[in-house]
């Protein structure tokens, strides 16, 4: 797997260039003179990521591609959940389709399957989203539960991340970093909106000693949009697009210590039934998250970071029984993660940093009633074992990292990185990254067993890792208020577990796909004129299967993001737009419902304190401004309803909020 | 739709022991949970490279902050409790006169300094180093003579202090007590108000 692509020449071509510049170049001078900067510039004088590298470091020193939202930014722009924020974050996309597993995610036109396994969420650096079923596919209460107000941050680091973060971390990873207790402000939220939306959110932080306690919690229910669907006999379907989403999580630290516990259900409407007949259905997803945890700072500057982590998905399709036979299937997975990590500085130049994880696959199904089991119990274990070690040399960083990962039952396999990290100046430099990353066979993949009419479903146990193989240019700018940068990317996806029929009745997975992606994105954030807060996004993403098949993820080539907002002591405004260039459409045979079309996404989020009423907010965001319909191709040509299209959100709505420091 | 937790206990378990019953996993995962706790016990301390040292960003928001409060007087003199050494080179580095044309001038105290010797502080900076006692001793000092005072501890704040630096990842924010501004009878800008990380108004930092 270590073989060194055509590809990789570029990466060793910087290497090459600049490696005589390097010992020429003049050491970082750093004698900033930071009297001449603002008091804006200098609380914020560092804009830094753990994602990387597993350590606190400035952005522009990581050796990876990442773009951070802060909790300012979701105060300034607004959203009814975690999946509008990550809408807004450049190169990330929900994907929100009102079939099964909604609210999947695709990072840089990424989503090969329906099995939304390609993107690994965090919480504070630990596995959010894994479940061990299909790796991924149900993240509705990871989307819909989290409350707004705990998170301090959000990290999306686009490409690979397995080297540090193990299976599914294939396309990017996603690192929701919550608040610290004296960060979190004790309130309650109650917000109103058209369909009958309700939601309530409340926070709280105390402090005694050394203990540290954060608490959130939300609740979230609506009526939901009406959307109408064609069947493919040309019948029409209509439906409330309803949603319920109650989630709690906490926090506590003493010391070294530390437990995060999370839980969340997300009830959301589904569209079921037949190619003839769509029906109504739902899915009732529910999560629950613990970790426990150890992190210690020695006086030499290392680092013993240890947890135990465990996730528990639940999972209802609750169908409606017609003419196909859809019946109620219920999932359960368990899946516990411990790892160790240690990392700190051998000497001025070089830090290590080393790590071993187990995770613990479990779970069964339920299969629907009367009907013989598809999948039997399992109990699956994955070990990682992985090492990095940076270089500092004057003003450029190397990073060289791998992880030795093995499944049970099959070989174990090495994903490698490479990453150099240069500053010509204090503010401009570039980034040219090489890695790769893994998706480990997910227990459907290698267990199910049914049969469907007359041909034969069948898993199979000795099935590789998907494997992406990725590389990064980033020519990055970075002045007092002003971020910006340009990358350039590729990633080679191969061994992609598809179905491929090994005779007219045995439909097998098999490691037989793959897919290229290249694009480049643009993205930038600015400050101005004190008040005046701007950040924009341009992507474009490209792909082709191994087929030679050509946009074949259906994703939009071209996505823009841009949000202009002003902010003064007791008001702020901002508006947020999200373009996105057209779907591409499946490859169903039933056209009776619209085409995908590009659509803008504008938001408008305008909040007013009063401080001589106790500090009450008054807020009110509007969402899809300009009321446009916006419909997703269904992925694998339609699905068991058949359809070409569905409408993916509601038309132009509003929602209002007071909340009330307490 | 309950939880099964013992169910989970018992597979971790399981998890665990079939781990250690793996012969080689075994023996990599203690090779390199080994090697995590030699070198974190006995690498020698190295010190990571930084662009800016915390003293040099603290030092840099007492002189922006200073532009933005309403001195009576253009003489400002700032008043440096207990400094280790990076204090000492940073607050040496700072400019002879403010953003408004203040003049200024350091000079640099110790918790067995006289109480007088603050008397003619305009502006009094006390390090993290300093006692619980000391510190209030001398913002109890320095609130008889409306001093501004600027800290960098946790209960600084509730203690009376007017300013205080936080650290927020790898940067430092600062509060604003403003209360204690104006029982000093002195004006700070909005503009920093809105900047703070917090601010503290009547007892809101009870």
């Amino acid at each position: 797997m270590m073989k060194m692509p055509e590809p990789l020449c570029f990466v060793f071509c910087v290497f090459a260039t600049y490696s005589a510049n390097l010992l020429s170049s003049p050491a970082n001078s750093a004698e900033n003179d930071l009297f001449q900067l603002s008091l804006e510039q200098l609380v914020d004088i560092n804009v830094n990521v753990i994602t990387p590298s597993k350590i606190e470091e400035p952005l522009s020193q990581s050796p990876g591609i990442v773009s951070v939202f802060t909790d300012k930014e979701i105060a300034l722009f607004g959203a009814r959940d975690l999946g509008e924020v990550l809408s807004r974050i450049a190169g990330i996309q929900p994907y929100d389709s009102l079939n099964a597993g909604r609210f999947r995610l695709s990072i840089r036109g990424d989503l090969a399957t329906g099995n939304n396994n390609h993107v690994l969420m965090l919480l504070n650096g630990t596995p959010f989203n894994r479940e061990s079923y299909t790796g991924g596919i149900w993240t509705q209460a990871n989307i819909l539960t989290v409350p707004l107000p705990l998170i301090k941050r959000i990290e999306v680091s686009r490409g690979p991340g397995s080297v540090l973060y193990g299976t599914n971390a294939f396309s990017g990873v996603v690192n929701i970093i919550t608040k610290e207790s004296d960060e979190l402000d004790d309130e309650v939220t109650v917000s109103y909106g058209n369909d009958n939306t309700k939601a309530v959110d409340v926070s709280y932080a105390t402090s005694k000693g050394d203990l540290n306690i954060t608490a959130a919690g939300r609740y979230f229910d609506t009526d939901g949009w009406d959307h109408e669907i064609t069947s493919t006999a040309g019948d029409k379907f209509s439906d409330s697009a309803f949603s319920k989403s109650p989630g709690f999580m906490a926090t506590a630290k003493f010391r070294d210590l530390y437990a995060t516990v999370a839980y969340g259900k997300a009830d959301q409407y589904t569209i079921r039934g037949i190619a003839t007949a769509p029906a109504s259905g739902d899915v009732e997803n529910e999560k629950f998250f613990l970790d426990l945890g150890f992190d210690h700072t020695f006086s030499n500057d290392w680092q013993l970071k240890s947890s135990a982590s465990y996730v528990s998905g639940r999972t209802d399709l609750k169908r409606v029984a017609i003419g196909g036979g859809l019946e109620n299937i219920h999932y359960e997975t368990d899946d516990g993660h411990i790892e160790i990590t240690g990392q700190g500085p051998l000497s001025d130049n070089f830090h290590l940093l080393l790590g071993s994880s187990v995770d613990i696959f479990t779970g069964h199904v339920i299969p629907p009633p009367g009907s013989a089991p598809f999948l039997p119990d399992w109990e699956d274990y994955l070990y990682g074992l992985y090492g990095q070690i940076e270089y500092r040399l004057a003003n450029t960083k190397f990073t060289v990292g791998a992880q030795y990962n093995k499944l049970e039952g099959i070989s174990g396999n090495i994903v490698p990185r490479l990453a150099l990290v240069h500053n010509f100046t204090d503010n401009f430099g570039f980034k040219a990254l090489y890695g790769q990353a893994f998706r480990a066979p997910s227990t459907i993949e290698r267990g199910f067993s049914a049969r469907s009419g007359p041909i034969q479903i069948k898993g199979d146990p000795s099935l590789s890792p998907e494997l992406v193989t990725n590389y990064d240019l980033q020519i990055f700018y970075e002045k007092n208020q002003l971020q910006t940068s340009i990358t350039f990317f590729k990633s080679e996806q191969e061994d992609l577990i598809t179905r491929v029929f090994t005779s007219p009745t045995i439909l097998t997975f098999q490691n037989t796909g793959g897919l290229d992606i290249e694009g480049v994105e643009f993205e930038s954030k600015f400050t101005f004129k004190e008040n005046w807060y701007f950040t924009g996004s341009y992507t474009y993403q490209t792909n082709e299967d191994s087929d030679g098949v050509k946009n074949t993820t259906l994703q939009a080539n071209t996505t823009v993001k841009l949000g202009l907002a002003y902010n003064s002591k007791n008001w702020s405004v901002g508006i947020f737009d999200s373009y996105l260039d057209q779907y591409h459409e499946n490859t169903s045979p039933n056209k009776n419902n619209p085409s995908p079309k590009a659509y803008h996404d504008l938001s408008v989020n305008a909040s007013l304190t009063l401080p001589k009423f106790h500090d009450i907010t008054l807020s009110v965001y509007m969402d899809n401004l300009l009321d446009e319909n916006a419909y997703l191709p269904i992925l694998t040509g339609g699905g068991p309803i058949g359809a070409n299209s569905l409408q993916t959100q509601s038309g132009r709505s509003f929602f209002v909020g007071v909340t009330v420091p307490f | 739709m309950p939880i099964k937790n013992k169910q989970f206990a018992y597979n971790l378990l399981k998890g665990i022991s079939a781990q250690f019953k793996s012969a080689y996993l075994h023996v990599a995962f203690v090779f390199i949970s080994l090697i995590i706790i030699l070198l974190s016990s006995n690498v020698a301390a190295q010190t990571h490279n930084k662009d800016y040292s915390e003293s040099k960003i603290k030092t840099a928001l007492i002189y922006n902050l200073l532009h933005f409060i309403n001195w009576p007087s253009e003489e400002l003199l700032i008043c440096i409790y207990d400094p280790g050494e990076e204090y000492v080179s940073s607050f040496n580095a700072i400019p002879s006169s403010t953003k408004s044309g203040n003049t200024l001038s350091l000079k640099f105290l110790n918790v067995s300094s006289a109480p007088s010797a603050q008397n003619d502080c305009q502006v009094i900076f006390i390090s993290a180093d300093i006692d619980s006692e000391s510190l209030q001793n001398i913002l109890s000092n320095a609130k008889n003579n409306h001093s501004v005072t600027i800290g960098e501890t946790k209960q600084f704040i509730k203690q009376g202090g007017m300013i205080n630096f936080v650290r927020r990842d790898v940067n430092i924010k600062f509060e604003i007590n403003a209360s204690a501004f104006e029982q000093a009878n002195l004006k700070i800008s909005s503009q920093v108000l809105r900047i703070a990380d917090r601010v503290y108004t009547d007892n809101s930092y009870e």
